[in-house]
C-alpha cells in the first residue's frame, strides 16, 4: 500500500497544497491589506472628465481650478461656474456633431445651476485636519501625495493615505536653513493634524 | 509595499547630532498589531467593510462673492440680551453659523460677549423650534394666518398688541404705525426681569425719562446697594469691562485700586467680588444710604448708630462712610433695579452729595421701552379683545400672579408669535413660528445716537418669520399707510428708517447703508448732561418707610436663563449658577443661619409665601445669604415641548408682585415653611474650601507695602528631585496662558464660549449629578472666613499643559502626548478610554465621554451645522480636554508660516479669552519675551496652582488683590508665608 511512489505522490501533494496555500494567503494578506485596498480606488465619477487631457495634455495648473489649495486648508473643487468660464466657449463636439458626453453633462449642470456630486478619491479619516496651503507654502508638489494625476484618465488613488505615509515625509531631517529648534522637516507633533 | 521613493520613507525620529535610525523592524509590536488586525478583518469576512462608503465633494454651482469653501467668513450683526442691546460678530463657515462672538467695535460689549449671546447659537439649530404657522394643534399657512389677522383688523374691534420692552427703533417706529393704522388698538410692553421700578424712581427724582448706567472704569470707591452689576443688573459686560480695569494692578501699582463695597441682601456675583460685604435685608438698604448721607453731611456718628440698630458690622459700616466722605468726586453708589424707590432716591441723594456723575452717564433714549402695569393689561383684556397679539412675549409661564390662561381664553383671536412651542404659544389659537436672531434684520440703540445693525447670516431654516415682518405685512395688508407702499418687506422698512434716520446725512446710501452692515454699529453717541437732582423730591422718596418682616423675598432674574426666555438651551441650562453653581434647577437661597432656624437643610422642599402667593422650591444653603432672606430666580419651571428645560426647576411667577410688595420683585413680608419632602440640586462644585492649600493666593496693598514679594513667599515650590527627562523648550513656540485673578468676577461667559468653540457636549442633569460634566474650562469658587459672610475667590480652571503631564505617563496607548510647543496634545482616534490619565491629573479638567453625549444632534442634518468643522466630535469612550484652542492656535500659525511672517501676540485667542468681558486670559508664547504671558510670569503676583506636584503648569495666574478698608480688622490674607 504505502509504496515509495505513493509517499512521493502525498508529498508532492503536500508541498503543492502547502504553497498554493502559502501563495494564497499571502495574495489575501496583501489584497485586504488596509493600505491597498485604499490604494488603487478609482471610483466613476459622475462626468468621466480627465485630467490627463486637462493637466498632462493642456498643462492647465492644478491651482487653476482647485484654486484654494494655496490658500486653505481645502484645495476645493471648482464651482460649476468656474469650468463654464472656459466651456461656455471650448465645447468640443463628436465627428457627427452632437456636443460630448461630458460637456453635455456639465452643461447640463450649469442649466439646472446644480452642483456635479464629484465622488472623493482621496479621502482622510475625519480625525485628520490636513491643510493643503501649509503643504504648497512649503514646497510639497501635488504629485507626491495625490500620484501623477497628470497622466490618469479617471482619478485613482495613488498613496494609501495613512499616517505612516505622512510620517514618512514629516519626519525626514530638516531641510538646509531651516531654524535649528527643528528636528524633523515637519512636525510630527500629534496636535498637528488632530484635534 | 509602499510606493514611496526611498528618500521619503519613516526613518524614525532624527536629530541633527545623532544618524538617522534605521528602519523600524518588519515584525515590531506595532505591525504585530496591525497584522492582527488585518486577520481580524479577514476572519470577517468582510472586506468591503474595511472601505470606506464613497464620499462625494459638492462644490457650488455658482462662486458666491468671498466665499471661500472651508474658511471662516465674519458678519456683525447685533442682539439684545434681555434689556440690553450688544453687538455680535459671527463666524460663518460655508454659509452656516458655527461661532458668535461680540462685536470689537461695539460700545457697550467691546468684543466680549456672554453666554446668552453665545448660546443663542444653539437655538438656531434647536430641534424643538416651531417649524411652521400652527393653528391650534394643525400646521396652518402664512396666508391664511395674516388673512384671519387683517380680518379682525379691519373689523374694527378692539385689539390688543403686547410686545416684550427690548424693541429695536425700527421695531418701534412698525408698532407706532401698526397704532396709527388700527386706531382702536392698544400697545402693552410684558416683561418680568425689568428695571421698570428703577426707572420711575429716577423719573420722579431727576424729572426726566431716562437710564442711568455706570461708568465705573476711573471710579475708586464704588458701593453697591443689592445691585449685581456684574452680574445681571445693566449692561453687565459694560460694567464688568471698566471694573476690571480699576482693578489692575499693572501700572501705576495698587494705590490706585478700587475698592469695591457691597451691601446685599443675596450672594451675587458682585457680591462676591467685594472688598467689604455687608449682608443685609433689602428693606434696611434705604436706611443704610441715609444714615451714610448723614454722616457726609456731617453727623459722624450717624452711620454707626444705624449698623448698630440694624444689627449690621459697625467697623464696616464706619469705615465705609469714612471712605465714602474721602472720596468724593470718585465715589458712585449703585442700587438694585428690584428696590423700592426709597433706595433710588437715597442712592441719587448719596451720588449727589458725592458728585458722582462723572462715573454715571444718563442715557436720555434707553434701549428699551417702560414696561406697562400688569394691571392695566388686565384691564384691557378682561372685557375680551376680538383680537390679541403677542410678539416673543410668554405671559401665560411668567404673568405676576399667574392665572393668564383666563385672560387669553377672553380673546376672540388670539395669535402668539414665538420661536418655541411654549406655553402661551400653545394656549393660542394661531401660533406663528419667529425666525431667529441670526435669521432677521433689526436694529437696536445701544447707546443715545448709536444703532447697531442686526443681519441675518442664514436664510430661515425653517417655515419662520420674524416678529416684526409679520406686523410689516399686516400693517400693509390695510393699505393705509401710503409709505409702505414702497417696502416690499421688512428689510426695505429697515432700509427706509435708516435712510430717514440715523443715515440720513450720508450722500451716498448705499454705501453708507454696506459700511453700517460691514461696521455693525452706525451713528455717534449724542452725550446728555446729567440732569439736576430734585432734591426736595428725593428726601420725600428716601423718607418713605420700606416695609420689611422677620423674612424678605428677593426675586431676580437668572444668571443664565434671565427670565425664563432661555429656558429651552441646554448650554445655559448646564452652566453653573456663578455663585452656587447649581445647574438644570433654581432653588429658595437661604443663609446659614436662616436654615438652621427654619431647620431646613440643602435639598428640602419649602413653601416660600408673599401676599397670598406661594411657591414650592428646594433649599440651597449659599454662605453669605443675609439672615431673614430668601433669594429665589426667575426662569425655571417652564413647560416647554422636549427634553431640553421642561420641568427644570420652579416657577416663581406667582410671587411677582405679591400684594403689599413695594416692587414687583421684593416682598418685605415673606414667609418660609418646609413643606416636606425633599429633591435633588446638583451643585456642579460641592467643596468650596482650599483646606490651607495656596490654590488662590491673595494678597492686599498693606502686604505688597511691606513686602514686594509677598505673592512668591506663599508659593509652595516643588523640591528639587526630578524624574522626568527635560525637554528643551525654549525653541519656536511655548504656549502658555495668564490669567489674572483680579479681573476675573466670575461670571462663567468662558464656559459657553468654549463649549461653542470646541463641540463640547451636555450630559443632563443626571450625568451631572455624577460628576461627568464635559465642560473644558470651569471656574472654581473658594470661600474662606465666616460662613455667614465668606470672602469667595473665583479662579478658572483649565487644561494646564503641565511640562511634566502626569497624564501621560498612565496613557497605556500614548493617546495623550506632548507637542515641541508645550501643549498636552489628546488624540481621540488613538484614546481606548483607559480614564488612568483622567485619575492622574491633579487638577480634574479632564472629561470622559461617558455615553454619547453628542448623541442624535450629529444624525440630523440641520442639528449637525451647529458643529465647529475646525474641531473634532468626539464619540463615546474617550477622553477629552483643553487644548488651548489648538484650531485657533494651528489657523494663525499655519499663516504666519505660510506668509513666512512672525506670528504676533495678541493674534491667537482662545474661545474663552476671547469672550471674556474682563479680559482675564491671554494665551501667548512663553518664548517670546514681550508677549502678555511672559509679562505675566514675571510679575511679582505669578503664581502656578499646586506646583509643589512638580508637573511644571503652564498656566500663570496672578494673585488676587483684595482691597480692604485700613480702618476694618481683618483676618491676614490667604496663604502662609513659609
Amino acid at each position: 500500500m504505502f509504496t515509495r511512489a505513493f509517499d512521493r505522490r502525498v508529498r508532492i501533494a503536500a508541498g503543492v497544497l502547502g504553497f498554493s496555500l502559502l501563495v494564497g494567503a499571502s495574495f489575501g494578506t496583501y489584497a485586504l491589506w488596509p493600505a491597498n485596498l485604499e490604494t488603487g480606488y478609482a471610483p466613476e465619477q459622475p462626468i468621466e472628465f480627465s485630467h490627463k487631457i486637462m493637466a498632462g495634455d493642456f498643462k492647465i495648473d492644478c491651482l487653476y481650478c482647485h484654486s484654494f489649495a494655496e490658500k486653505g486648508a481645502h484645495a476645493t473643487l471648482p464651482t460649476v461656474e468656474s469650468c463654464m468660464g472656459c466651456h461656455d466657449v471650448i465645447q468640443p463636439k463628436n465627428p457627427d456633431g452632437s456636443l460630448r458626453p461630458g460637456i453635455a453633462k456639465l452643461l447640463e449642470y450649469w442649466k439646472k445651476k446644480e452642483p456635479i456630486p464629484w465622488v472623493k478619491v482621496n479621502d482622510l479619516a475625519d480625525f485628520v485636519y490636513f491643510d493643503h496651503s501649509r503643504h504648497l507654502a512649503g514646497g510639497v508638489k501635488c504629485q507626491e501625495c495625490h500620484g501623477p494625476v497628470e497622466t490618469m484618465d479617471r482619478v485613482r488613488r495613488q498613496f494609501s493615505l495613512k499616517m505612516k505615509f505622512c510620517l514618512d515625509c514629516h519626519s525626514q531631517p530638516p531641510p538646509v536653513g531651516a531654524p535649528p529648534h527643528q528636528t524633523t522637516r515637519a512636525p510630527i507633533n500629534c496636535n498637528t493634524c488632530h484635534r | 509595499m509602499s510606493q514611496m521613493p526611498e528618500k521619503f520613507r519613516y526613518q524614525g525620529l532624527p536629530s541633527r547630532e545623532v544618524e538617522p535610525r534605521t528602519p523600524p523592524d518588519e515584525y515590531s509590536r506595532r505591525e504585530a498589531i496591525k497584522l492582527l488586525a488585518a486577520s481580524v478583518a479577514l476572519a470577517s469576512g468582510l472586506p468591503g467593510c474595511i472601505r470606506k462608503p464613497p464620499r462625494t465633494i459638492i462644490s457650488q454651482a455658482q462662486s458666491p462673492e468671498y466665499q471661500h469653501p472651508g474658511m471662516p467668513l465674519y458678519y456683525a450683526s447685533a442682539w439684545t440680551e434681555g434689556q440690553v442691546p450688544y453687538g455680535m460678530m459671527i463666524r460663518t463657515v460655508d454659509g452656516r453659523p458655527i461661532k458668535i462672538e461680540g462685536l470689537p467695535g461695539h460700545p457697550l460689549n467691546r468684543g466680549a460677549s456672554s453666554a446668552q449671546m453665545q448660546a443663542s447659537l444653539l437655538s438656531l439649530y434647536d430641534p424643538d423650534r416651531l417649524r411652521n404657522p400652527m393653528k391650534g394643534k394643525d400646521k396652518a399657512k402664512w396666508a391664511d394666518a395674516d388673512a384671519k389677522v387683517r380680518e379682525a383688523l379691519q373689523g374694527g374691534g378692539s385689539v390688543v398688541l403686547i410686545t416684550r420692552s427690548s424693541l429695536g427703533p425700527s421695531e418701534r417706529a412698525m408698532v407706532e404705525r401698526f397704532l396709527r393704522a388700527v386706531p382702536t388698538a392698544k400697545h402693552f410692553v410684558h416683561e418680568t426681569a425689568h428695571d421698570g421700578a428703577r426707572r420711575t424712581a429716577w423719573k420722579e427724582v431727576y424729572g426726566a425719562d431716562g437710564e442711568i448706567r455706570p461708568s465705573l472704569s476711573k471710579a475708586r470707591v464704588i458701593l453697591s446697594l443689592d445691585a449685581d452689576f456684574l452680574g445681571n443688573d445693566g449692561i453687565t459686560l459694560k460694567n464688568i469691562r471698566d471694573f476690571a480695569q480699576t482693578r489692575s494692578v499693572e501700572d501705576g501699582g495698587v494705590k490706585s485700586m478700587s475698592r469695591l463695597w457691597v451691601a446685599e441682601s443675596g450672594m451675587s456675583v458682585t457680591g462676591s467680588n467685594a472688598d467689604h460685604r455687608i449682608p443685609v435685608q433689602p428693606s434696611k438698604l434705604a436706611g443704610l444710604a441715609m444714615a451714610l448721607l448723614e454722616t457726609l453731611e456731617g453727623k459722624a456718628e450717624a452711620a454707626k448708630a444705624f449698623a448698630k440698630s440694624a444689627g449690621l458690622d459697625e467697623s464696616v459700616v464706619g469705615a465705609l462712610a469714612s471712605d465714602l466722605a474721602a472720596s468724593a468726586g470718585a465715589a458712585v453708589v449703585l442700587a438694585g433695579a428690584h428696590l423700592p424707590a426709597a433706595v433710588h432716591a437715597a442712592a441719587a441723594l448719596l451720588n449727589a452729595k458725592l458728585q458722582a456723575s462723572a462715573h454715571l452717564e444718563w442715557c436720555a433714549s434707553p434701549a428699551t421701552l417702560p414696561v406697562s402695569d400688569p394691571a392695566e393689561i388686565r384691564a384691557a383684556l378682561e372685557g375680551g379683545t376680538d383680537l390679541l397679539i403677542l410678539l416673543g412675549v410668554n405671559p401665560v409661564y411668567d404673568w405676576p400672579g399667574g392665572g393668564f390662561e383666563a385672560l387669553l381664553a377672553k380673546a376672540r383671536t388670539s395669535v402668539a408669535h414665538s420661536l418655541f412651542a411654549d406655553e402661551t404659544a400653545r394656549a393660542c389659537t394661531w401660533t406663528l413660528a419667529s425666525s431667529h436672531n441670526l435669521e432677521s434684520w433689526n436694529d437696536t440703540l445701544p447707546e443715545p445716537g448709536v444703532y447697531g445693525l442686526c443681519q441675518p447670516v442664514i436664510s430661515p431654516l425653517w417655515d419662520t418669520r420674524q416678529e416684526a415682518e409679520s406686523l410689516f405685512r399686516w400693517v400693509k395688508s390695510l393699505g393705509t399707510d401710503g409709505e409702505l407702499e414702497s417696502c416690499q418687506d421688512w428689510h426695505d422698512f429697515v432700509r427706509l428708517e435708516w435712510k430717514k434716520g440715523v443715515l440720513q446725512p450720508a450722500s451716498d446710501f448705499e454705501y453708507a447703508w454696506e459700511s453700517s452692515l460691514r461696521a455693525g454699529i452706525a451713528g455717534a453717541k449724542t452725550a446728555a448732561a446729567f440732569p439736576a437732582l430734585n432734591e426736595s423730591k428725593a428726601r420725600e422718596l428716601a423718607g418713605q418707610s420700606v416695609a420689611g418682616g422677620a423674612m424678605q423675598l428677593v426675586i431676580q432674574p437668572h444668571h443664565a436663563v434671565l427670565d425664563g426666555r432661555f429656558g429651552g438651551s441646554a448650554w445655559l441650562q448646564e452652566r453653573p449658577d456663578p455663585v452656587s453653581t447649581i445647574v438644570w434647577d433654581n432653588a429658595a437661597v437661604l443663609g446659614h443661619s436662616t436654615a438652621a432656624k427654619l431647620g431646613v437643610k440643602e435639598g428640602d422642599l419649602v413653601t416660600v409665601s408673599a401676599g397670598g402667593q406661594q411657591a414650592k422650591l428646594p433649599v440651597v444653603v449659599q454662605p453669605g445669604v443675609a439672615a431673614g432672606v430668601v433669594a429665589v430666580t426667575l426662569g425655571h419651571g417652564r413647560s416647554l415641548p422636549g427634553a431640553i428645560g421642561d420641568q427644570a426647576g420652579f416657577s416663581v411667577a406667582k410671587l411677582l408682585g405679591a400684594k403689599g410688595s413695594a416692587t414687583p420683585r421684593f416682598a418685605g413680608d415673606a414667609t418660609v415653611a418646609p413643606a416636606g419632602g425633599t429633591y435633588k440640586v446638583v451643585r456642579l462644585q460641592t467643596n468650596f474650601d482650599m483646606v490651607g492649600r495656596p490654590i488662590v493666593i491673595d494678597t492686599n496693598p498693606a502686604e505688597l507695602a511691606k513686602d514686594a514679594q509677598a505673592v512668591q513667599k506663599k508659593r509652595h515650590l516643588p523640591g528639587d528631585a526630578e524624574i522626568h527627562a527635560s525637554f528643551d523648550y525654549s525653541k519656536g513656540h511655548k504656549w502658555g496662558m495668564s490669567i489674572d485673578l483680579n479681573k476675573c468676577v466670575g461670571c462663567n461667559a468662558c464656559m459657553t464660549a468654549c463649549m461653542a468653540e470646541n463641540n463640547v457636549p451636555i450630559v443632563g442633569k443626571t450625568e451631572c449629578a455624577l460628576d461627568r460634566e464635559m465642560h473644558w474650562i470651569r471656574v472654581d469658587r473658594y470661600h474662606t472666613g465666616n460662613p455667614d459672610n465668606p470672602r469667595v475667590y473665583t479662579e478658572p480652571m483649565v487644561c494646564m499643559q503641565c511640562d511634566n503631564a502626569p497624564c501621560e505617563l498612565v496613557c497605556p496607548v500614548d493617546a495623550t502626548a506632548h507637542s515641541e510647543d508645550g501643549l498636552n496634545a489628546q488624540v481621540y482616534n488613538r484614546c481606548v478610554g483607559t480614564r488612568y490619565c483622567a485619575n492622574n491629573c491633579p487638577y480634574k479638567v479632564r472629561h470622559f465621554n461617558f455615553y454619547g453625549y453628542t448623541g442624535d444632534w450629529l444624525k440630523d442634518p440641520v442639528q449637525e451645522l451647529l458643529f465647529n468643522p475646525r474641531v473634532t466630535v468626539r464619540s463615546r469612550g474617550v477622553m477629552e480636554k483643553c487644548t488651548f484652542c489648538i484650531q485657533r492656535i494651528n489657523e494663525v500659525t499655519f499663516k504666519a508660516k505660510n506668509e513666512k511672517k512672525p506670528v504676533v501676540d495678541g493674534a491667537i485667542r482662545a474661545a474663552c479669552e476671547q469672550a471674556c468681558p474682563a479680559a482675564a486670559i491671554s494665551l501667548g508664547d512663553l518664548n517670546d519675551p514681550a508677549s502678555l504671558v511672559s509679562r505675566a510670569r514675571q510679575s511679582s503676583l505669578a503664581f502656578l496652582v499646586l506646583e509643589d506636584q512638580n508637573v511644571r503648569p503652564n498656566v500663570w495666574y496672578k494673585a488676587r488683590v483684595r482691597n480692604p478698608h485700613p480702618d476694618v480688622h481683618e483676618p491676614a490674607a490667604e496663604g502662609q508665608a513659609h
